[in-house]
């Protein structure tokens, strides 16, 4: 029994990429998109074959009482339901669809993406379209919308697919279309100080402390401060150490704490760091492979660090 | 999530719902003659109730309230369905579904909607059952529109703007989508029985007696139509009979049972071949002149050549006959027609009189005439009650009356002579309209005569036409003030009434010809028109068609192939015709070379350039626009040039 449900789910999930594939070839992914008849379905809806279903009746009604109105009304219900699916079609054809990120966030956070539909030319025809993802969309004006993506990981992401229908206008025929956009957005690592950096050091004091190395122990070295990780993989006993934190005008190398168990924890407490250097205006740079990332300050040059650190 | 299905905005939700109200309002009207008193003032309670929730906003009717007064409601109409009808009780089933569907509308169920707009449009249709002419019908279609707004309104989000130009396209083509529909689109003949509407009966009853069907001569309501296929009978024969009356219980004459319907035979004698289209009147019997050889599809003759419907008649029906106005011929046992009641001794005294030496029955119909000639009988149609014995009173005191008096008289007197005779009640005469187009018959045609047996057949004899003779005569332009007229003043107010009327009764009859009565026949005649005509230009282009055929086809493949020209070069064809460009240059350069050459018209040329860059390069349509613009203005420069 499972089994069947495993491979019928498999079965949909070949079907679906199938489609995704076909779609793609169809409507190949950019950042403005132009709604066009190669791509754009129209199907009725539950009211739309409601409606049939009244006309078949109304002919029945006017062929058994030989009464040529209600036949009229009968015909002119069919010709308004067959209007629909071209007057549907029209609503959203040449529409154009754009999305642009709105911020770069954070892991954990909430990415939100800005798509617009506007019609470029052409009378502008009334417009009424709903959005469907998986995600959260927010109206923010007439034809804007705010899709938000969760976003869990850190990375460069691809904005998915999303569907655009609409019902308009007298909801008896679907127009559905589902829009592939060359948009993709920034996850940074989500910052996250690293539990032994004690309170949040103050620029300004003079006893903060940076992790900067290595070296062999020697006696009378406070115990805090062994890596007893290494000691106990590799059997070497080494203790970090710190220096004072630069002060400015000086510059500032950032680079992964070994301290850390995890490579995200690590990423977390990097951003960390760019960032409230930063915020410190004090100049800094990655090392990371393959390049290190030079000194740099300003809005840009933090954007670039933390892109680096995403795509770690 | 957004769905664009199931928002609507509040403010759009409340115009929706007055907009609805005032269909539901005017479906409620409209179906005016399916209720009985009870339902019509429940109905209108249930209205004023919604009226009253728009008007001070309260909320909409829960689910168990609405359920309950259905269940109310229900349980009163089935117990009054046989009184109703079933076709009326399916009226009201959908009345009070659709009513209360909008007192429990609310804007978080809105899929409540389209069922509503669903059951509203079926509404429509049941108001069509009910009304035909064209005044109506045209009523109907507006609150068809009204519906179909609303339903636009339903799937907007806030109000939208008329687009007047596009509606209209749209508008037009759906108009002659339908109209092809209609015309094209195959008929069949019923599938199946549907109830009919029961509703009282008019114009003639099966009781006639003699003071009942005065109120009938007043009335001005149309009757029937009917137009005639070439040759047209003269007013004197234009007798339309309906039913038959056999028995006379001293007050009034019952009709006869249902005849068996014949197939009538064909006959060589000359026929008047008409369509009738006659007004719904809830009964069987239907209008014919004299004797129906042929018959249409819809309606059957029985055995007393009468005509009669299959169903009694609820809406508008037209059918065609071809009848020649020759006496009936007697079918069956003809004694019955001799019965009498007591009574009425001098009558039966007179009769005896009138039929001494025996003579032929058409002789004895000669002489009771001339009784009535004579014994200076006059008409009216107000002549008062009769009491007691209703013949005798008449023959020979009141000597006063109209036609059913007259008639029962000499039915009367022929019976007690011996001689089968019977009562036809039908119409007479009726007003040509429309310059003749067609003949309008009243309520107030409504006439009795009498036929009597003589060589198996029944001769017609109207005794009221020997004593009124302008009754025979052509009315449509009569001013005829006789006791005829026993209305007084009303008749000034009659008169004025159907000169107003009567232009959208001709409209009323056109569209009844037209629309109302297009059926399978009518549309196998157009085809076979359409097809004879195509026949003819077939044969009339078959000469000259390669006369015609091969330039069309030539000029078309040139304009099909004719070079045409790109946007750019279209925009600077001026410049072009001067001095062609070089394949190997851009436009810029040689536009450039342009403003080089004739430093007079640099400023134009240099904008110019800008407007075509722009356009060009930056993707903006309005720099084209701008550019024509001053390659326009740029013309007459360029034409001082040349000179």
């Amino acid at each position: 029994m499972s089994d069947m449900i495993g491979i019928t789910a498999k079965l949909q999930d070949q079907f679906r990429q199938r489609v995704w594939r076909w779609l793609d070839a169809r409507q190949p992914a950019s950042a403005v998109v132009r709604l066009q008849q190669r791509f754009m379905f129209v199907f009725p809806t539950r009211f739309g074959f409601g409606l049939c279903a009244l006309v078949l009746l109304l002919y029945i009604l006017g062929t058994n009482y030989q009464n040529n109105l209600i036949l009229l009304l009968a015909y002119l219900l069919l010709v308004l339901v067959i209007s629909t699916i071209v007057l549907a079609f029209l609503n959203l054809h040449h529409c154009e669809l754009s999305a642009r990120p709105l911020a770069d966030v954070f892991a954990g956070q909430n990415a939100g993406i800005l798509l617009t539909l506007q019609r470029q030319s052409g009378l502008p025809l009334a417009l009424d379209a709903g959005w469907q993802h998986p995600g959260q969309l927010v109206p923010v004006s007439d034809a804007t919308v705010v899709l938000e993506l969760p976003a869990p990981q850190r990375g460069y992401f691809a904005m998915p697919r999303v569907k655009l229908q609409s019902v308009y206008p007298f909801g008896l025929v679907r127009c559905w279309c589902y829009v592939r956009m060359d948009c993709r957005y920034w996850v940074f690592p989500a910052p996250l100080a690293a539990p032994f950096a004690g309170p949040q050091p103050d620029p300004n004091q003079q006893n903060a402390e940076e992790w900067s190395g290595q070296r062999q122990y020697q006696p009378g070295d406070p115990w805090r401060q062994l890596d007893w990780k290494r000691f106990s993989r590799q059997q070497q006993l080494l203790v970090h150490q710190f220096s004072a934190t630069t002060l400015p005008g000086t510059d500032l190398w950032l680079s992964a704490d070994p301290r850390l168990s995890t490579l995200e924890a690590q990423l977390s407490d990097l951003a960390e760091r760019a960032l409230r250097a930063e915020q410190a205006q004090q100049p800094f740079g990655l090392r990371c492979k393959p390049t290190d990332i030079a000194i740099g300050s300003g809005p840009a040059h933090l954007r670039l660090v933390l892109q680096a650190l995403a795509l770690w | 999530m957004v769905n664009a299905i199931t928002y609507i905005s509040p403010q759009l939700f409340q115009t929706l719902q007055w907009r609805l109200w005032l269909f539901q309002l005017l479906i409620w009207a409209l179906l005016l003659p399916a209720y009985s008193s009870w339902s019509l003032a429940v109905f209108a309670l249930l209205l004023l109730a919604k009226l009253w929730q728009l008007y001070r906003g309260t909320s909409p009717w829960s689910l168990t309230k609405n359920n309950l007064l259905a269940g109310a409601m229900l349980v009163a109409l089935l117990i009054s369905s046989r009184q109703l009808g079933v076709m009326h009780l399916m009226f009201h089933f959908l009345l009070l579904a659709a009513v209360l569907r909008l007192l429990g509308l609310s804007d978080r169920r809105p899929s409540d909607i389209s069922q509503l707009l669903w059951v509203h449009y079926f509404l429509l249709a049941c108001a069509f059952i009910l009304h035909q002419d064209l005044w109506l019908a045209v009523l109907i279609f507006c609150t068809f529109l009204l519906n179909l707004h609303c339903h636009h309104l339903c799937f907007c989000r806030e109000q939208p703007q008329l687009q007047w130009r596009r509606m209209s396209q749209v508008a037009a083509m759906m108009t002659v989508a339908t109209v092809l529909l209609f015309v094209l689109f195959p008929r069949l003949p019923p599938l199946w029985q549907l109830p009919g509407a029961k509703l009282n009966q008019t114009g003639l009853s099966d009781n006639l007696a003699p003071g009942a069907i005065s109120s009938l001569l007043q009335s001005n309501e149309l009757a029937f139509r009917v137009r005639f296929d070439g040759a047209t009978p003269p007013a004197e024969l234009l007798y339309f009979r309906a039913k038959i009356y056999d028995v006379f219980d001293g007050q009034s004459w019952r009709a006869q049972k249902p005849q068996l319907k014949v197939s009538p035979a064909l006959a060589d004698t000359p026929h008047f071949r008409y369509t009738v289209i006659a007004e719904p009147h809830q009964q069987f019997s239907l209008f014919a002149l004299g004797l129906p050889h042929q018959h249409s599809n819809n309606v059957a003759v029985n055995r007393e050549a009468l005509v009669v419907a299959d169903q009694p008649l609820s809406q508008r029906i037209s059918y065609q006959l071809s009848s020649s106005l020759v006496p009936v011929p007697a079918r069956g046992d003809v004694t019955r027609n001799l019965q009498l009641p007591a009574g009425n001794v001098k009558a039966r005294l007179l009769a005896q009189q009138l039929n001494q030496g025996a003579p032929a029955a058409k002789t004895l119909a000669a002489r009771i005439g001339l009784y009535f000639q004579q014994q200076q009988f006059r008409y009216s149609l107000s002549p008062g009650e009769i009491y007691g014995e209703q013949i005798d009173n008449f023959l020979f005191e009141k000597k006063l009356g109209f036609c059913s008096h007259y008639a029962s008289s000499t039915v009367f007197l022929f019976r007690a002579a011996g001689v089968p005779a019977r009562l036809v009640g039908g119409y007479l005469g009726g007003e040509w309209q429309d310059d003749g187009a067609y003949l309008q018959v009243l309520q107030k045609d409504a006439h009795a005569w009498v036929e009597y047996y003589q060589d198996d057949k029944w001769l017609p004899f109207d005794p009221t036409a020997l004593i009124e003779p302008d009754l025979l005569r052509d009315l449509s332009d009569s001013t005829a003030s006789t006791e005829f007229s026993g209305l007084g003043g009303d008749w000034m107010l009659q008169r004025l009434e159907i000169w107003l009327m009567q232009p959208l009764r001709n409209m009323d009859y056109y569209w009844s010809m037209w629309v109302l009565s297009f059926d399978s026949n009518q549309q196998q005649s157009l085809f076979g028109q359409f097809n004879n005509w195509r026949q003819q230009l077939r044969l009339e282009l078959h000469h000259a068609q390669w006369l015609l055929i091969l330039p069309v086809i030539g000029l078309a493949f040139w304009w099909w192939r004719r070079p045409r020209l790109q946007p750019v070069e279209q925009l600077f064809q001026p410049l072009l015709r001067l001095k062609a460009k070089l394949p190997a240059q851009s436009y810029q350069q040689y536009l450039q070379q342009w403003a080089e050459k004739h430093p007079l018209l640099m400023p134009e040329i240099s904008a110019c350039l800008d407007e075509y860059l722009r356009w060009q390069f930056n993707g903006e349509p309005d720099g084209l626009i701008q550019a024509r613009q001053i390659m326009k203005g740029l013309k007459p420069k360029l034409k001082q040039l040349k000179s």
